[in-house]
């Protein structure tokens, strides 16, 4: 139970009604003294915080600490003390979460929306047990033991894969699998909503033989031993899936044996190591194979001797039921994201095409729409490193963003940080005439906010729109890849907007802007064909980017050409000279310059490379040209 | 109280938009509402106007604005500074999120919200409880709260997560007829020219429906979800394709607070049907951009085949 005070029951883990292996895992890191940290992850509405919360249901003698999202590192770890420092004057290690912790349970929602340096700190506090403060004069080291169960939507942005391995565990909650479980969650979620106590009494037996029993279990598992032959079988599997290190062997094992003392046995068998292996290794999974990680929820309940081809096949001691559950993982759902713009290649029917102004131009509809970037795809873990689910992530010196901690202020302040400010004027109050004050703070005392802001980007695409080969494709994969960018949830701080240069003069098809809408409909039909005037391009975009260099934003130009240029922006002067001096004008601007160069066939003249060179921008070739690349290609230039 | 806010029963047209604000007026358990539309369609005035409506409480207090530029110390609460220099005590200083305990919680312009308090409204909102952790301070209190949030979604779209705390989600649109347009512009003129006047006008309209909401609440709170109503919900979520079981739960409260406002017990079909349009828009992955085929489109067929 939380035991804020505040509410008196929590949703008790026998009237879960779904997610079969979450609530195996749940158990087993109760069970075990030695599994120190578990991930829940799973879409939004699929239980992930009621699981989370009934392990202080199931474990009623551990105390349950929640770490809230804006919870600061000193709360957390711990600080100098306020009360004593100000009344005698001692500077004494405060009472922090983790302190308050040792023996616990430590819940951490949305982990992945935590400052991440105190999500390492956190890991690595499951890990050594031990927290070190060094802050405002303490100095201390103190001891705390705990489970720390985190939860996390994969939807709103990626945990790094360093952290990930931190974790012992790692599971994946599911919505129902059919309507009649489905109807039973809801019903019960109603019920307890309705009358928690009722609720609750109402599984209070039951609930009590459960806690019982993972209670002798945990006893049991310190006694447990593994047959020596598995402990080379679990090296096996986690290098037949790529494990990196070796917190994935010690992390099967631990929870092997805590699975066997749950069955009242003494030694764990082969169904033991499987069911570990599943709750340990998904999320530490490297390999290669045909398999992509996104599949995993679906996989949950395999044990992993199908994946490295060992010949055991499906356990017997897998349920009909749970292997049902295999089936309701999210396939479906990515189906319809991956297909749902598959229609979308053509202009919709009947609407007539605008006047033409050259007999060549076309209009051609918007590219499909992909999948953002999973979580835990191979993608992710390529060169391209985590870029799907990241932040653009800057330490700010305006007063916007989340407080990360203070500092003695250099010249003005203009962001005072009270309490931090208290907190340093505390232990010199002994010896302060205080003019009847409790604290007197002196200028030598004043600390201001340290805030991290996530930084947007304004991405504009400059786009060659000439007649000239490729133009047809080239939009509708900046199309797609625009729709796609401004698709992705965790990039809603980006701004895109787009430009096309053709006959004569470049235009502003699409403002920069954040919303899906808005672009969508100013990018339906972009027509193409005619001369290429390049410059005429370049510098509209910097007529439109050249405002937007602040502290809030960075501006970025992705021009898409092959660098071939013949309109001269003043009549008279030689196009491509032109177009070199323009864009080693640009250069210094503040604005980041992507060239993508399109140019292709046999003959190739380099010119878009040259552009680069004098813009001083970042130069990529995509053998390829559609959405996917594009987004990929701008969004890893971009981090550089 | 004394309200000087467009009365709800002046508004015209919108249907959509009001049955939603007045479901979560008869049971907050709806759990919200997101109202998206362009300038001029009235829903700032809209959610403002259903302060009115909400049942009288002692403190006086139904809804809680919480402004645009709000800093997190103004929201969650922070540590009473003036407290702590004057008598060295280290004491709680509650913000928004602790007056909006028991209210309506209105954001305007909910897309713009910074982060950092999006976060703090995700935390409160789920577990109905604010927990602050910062400035020395180690505190927690209730925060329960109806979030009805305004936004155009031309500036941008709410993280997803976010948005699908939002029980309900309405899309409201100008108002075309010709007839409607001019009784809005008149009674908005009337109004701004002599607000009290004009709200003396809709007095009794305005006490009627105070009271068929005092009434639906009275009969609601004598009821549990109906078993049958659960089932129908779950069917028409799997059939939407929708993962979420929060989408079944507002269902079944929305068709449940339709009933009760008819005046029934027991749900319809009519209020289940109701209530999923207003409950699914913003839970279905569609192309949002996607005017001819709506997310919802196909469903009526679908439900009267069921």
């Amino acid at each position: 139970m939380v035991r804020d005070g505040l509410r008196k029951y929590t949703f008790p883990f026998t009237g879960i009604k779904n997610n079969e292996t979450p609530k195996k895992a749940v158990r087993c890191a109760l069970a075990s003294p030695n599994v120190k940290s578990m991930l829940i992850c799973g879409p939004g509405g699929t239980g992930k915080t009621v699981l989370a919360e009934s392990t202080g249901s199931l474990a009623p003698e551990r105390k349950t600490h929640v770490i809230p999202l804006g919870a600061t590192e000193e709360m957390v770890f711990g600080g100098i003390d306020l009360e004593k420092a100000l009344g005698r004057g001692e500077r004494v290690l405060s009472s922090s979460i983790l302190g308050r912790a040792d023996g616990g349970i430590v819940i951490a929602e949305n982990l992945n929306l935590m400052p991440e340096h105190l999500a390492y700190k956190l890991l690595n506090a499951t890990e050594t047990g031990s927290i070190t403060v060094e802050r405002e004069g303490i100095s201390a080291t103190y001891h705390s033991d705990f489970l720390l169960v985190a939860t996390m939507r994969p939807d709103e942005g990626a945990l790094s894969e360093h952290l990930l391995d931190r974790f012992d565990m790692c599971v994946f909650t599911s919505p129902p699998k059919d309507l009649d479980t489905r109807a039973e969650v809801v019903q019960s979620s109603l019920e307890f909503h309705d009358d928690p106590e009722g609720f609750v009494s109402r599984h209070r037996k039951e609930e009590a033989a459960e806690s019982k029993a993972i209670a002798e279990a945990r006893g049991r598992s310190r006694y447990t031993s593994i047959p020596e032959g598995y402990c080379a079988a679990i090296s096996e599997v986690c290098s037949g899936l790529n494990v990196a290190g070796h917190r994935g062997d010690i992390a099967v094992m631990n929870c092997a044996r805590a699975f066997a003392a749950l069955d009242s046995r003494d030694v764990a068998n082969l169904e033991d190591l499987k069911d570990a292996a599943s709750v340990c290794l998904e999320h530490r999974r490297n390999d290669d194979g045909a398999q992509p990680a996104k599949e995993m929820p679906e996989e949950e309940n395999e044990g992993p001797g199908e994946e490295s081809g060992e010949p055991e096949g499906k356990s017997p001691g897998e349920s009909g039921e749970e292997s049902g559950e295999q089936q309701d993982g999210p396939s479906e759902n990515r189906d319809r994201e991956c297909n749902a713009s598959g229609d979308r290649q053509e202009t919709p029917d009947g609407d007539p095409p605008p006047p033409a102004l050259d007999p060549e131009e076309e209009i051609f509809g918007i590219g499909e729409a992909y999948e953002v970037i999973d979580y835990l795809s191979r993608d992710d873990r390529g060169p391209a490193g985590n870029l799907g689910g990241k932040r653009a992530k800057d330490r700010s010196d305006g007063r916007s963003g989340r407080t990360i901690g203070y500092r003695i202020p250099k010249g003005r302040i203009n962001d005072i940080a009270l309490c931090a400010s208290i907190v340093a004027a505390a232990p010199h109050q002994a010896s302060r005439e205080k003019g009847g004050l409790a604290i007197v703070i002196e200028k030598g005392d004043l600390r201001e906010r340290v805030r991290e802001r996530r930084r947007g980007t304004t991405i504009l695409f400059v786009v060659d729109g000439s007649g000239s080969m490729g133009a047809q494709k080239r939009m509708v994969a900046v199309k797609g890849a625009i729709l796609s960018m401004l698709k992705d949830a965790y990039q809603k701080r980006d701004e895109i907007g787009m430009v096309v240069f053709r006959i004569d003069r470049a235009e502003e098809i699409l403002e920069p802007t954040k919303s899906i809408l808005r672009a969508y409909k100013a990018l339906e039909d972009v027509p193409t064909g005619g001369r290429t005037p390049l410059i005429h391009g370049l510098l509209k975009g910097h007529e439109i980017l050249g405002g937007k260099a602040s502290k809030d934003t960075m501006p970025a130009m992705v021009i898409l050409t092959d660098g071939r240029c013949n309109v001269s922006f003043t009549p008279g002067k030689p196009p491509l000279e032109e177009m070199l001096s323009t864009a080693r004008a640009l250069s210094g601007t503040g604005i980041k310059f992507i060239v993508i160069d399109t140019e292709a066939g046999r003959l190739r003249f380099g010119l878009a490379l040259d552009l680069c060179r004098s813009l001083g921008g970042t130069y990529l070739k995509l053998d390829d040209l559609n959405a996917e690349h594009i987004e990929k290609s701008v969004r890893i230039a971009i981090k550089e | 109280m004394k309200n000087h806010a467009f009365p709800f029963s002046a508004l015209v047209g919108q249907e959509e938009m009001r049955e939603a604000l007045i479901l979560n007026a008869v049971d907050p358990r709806v759990g919200g509402v997101l109202i998206r539309g362009g300038k001029g369609t009235a829903k700032t005035t809209a959610a403002r106007a259903l302060a009115d409506l909400l049942p009288e409480k002692g403190d006086g207090k139904r809804m809680v604005e919480l402004p645009l530029g709000s800093s997190e110390d103004r929201v969650a609460g922070m540590l009473d500074a003036e407290h702590a220099i004057k008598t060295g005590e280290i004491r709680f200083e509650p913000g928004i999120l602790a007056k909006a305990d028991g209210n309506v919680l209105y954001v305007d312009e909910i897309n713009l919200l910074e982060d950092r308090i999006v976060d703090l409204l995700l935390e409160a909102s789920a577990s109905g409880v604010n927990r602050v952790e910062r400035d020395g301070i180690s505190h927690a209190h209730p925060s329960r709260f109806t979030l009805i949030g305004t936004m155009n979604p031309d500036e941008g779209e709410l993280r997803p997560q976010f948005l699908e705390r939002f029980g309900m989600c309405v899309n409201v649109v100008q108002e075309t007829d010709e007839g409607k347009r001019m009784e809005i512009v008149t009674r908005r003129m009337d109004f701004e020219r002599d607000p009290v006047t004009f709200r003396s006008g809709f007095d009794s309209e305005q006490a009627a429906l105070r009271k068929r909401i005092a009434d639906a609440r009275k009969l609601l709170s004598g009821t549990s979800p109906n078993p049958g109503v659960v089932r129908s919900a779950a069917r028409i979520v799997s059939h939407l394709g929708v993962e979420s079981c929060r989408a079944d739960v507002a269902i079944v409260r929305a068709a449940h607070a339709r009933a009760a406002f008819c005046g029934m017990g027991i749900p319809a079909r009519e209020d289940v049907l109701r209530a999923t349009r207003l409950v699914m828009p913003h839970r279905i992955e569609t192309e949002p951009f996607d005017e001819d085929r709506g997310p919802m489109e196909g469903f009526e067929e679908w439900f009267g085949t069921v």
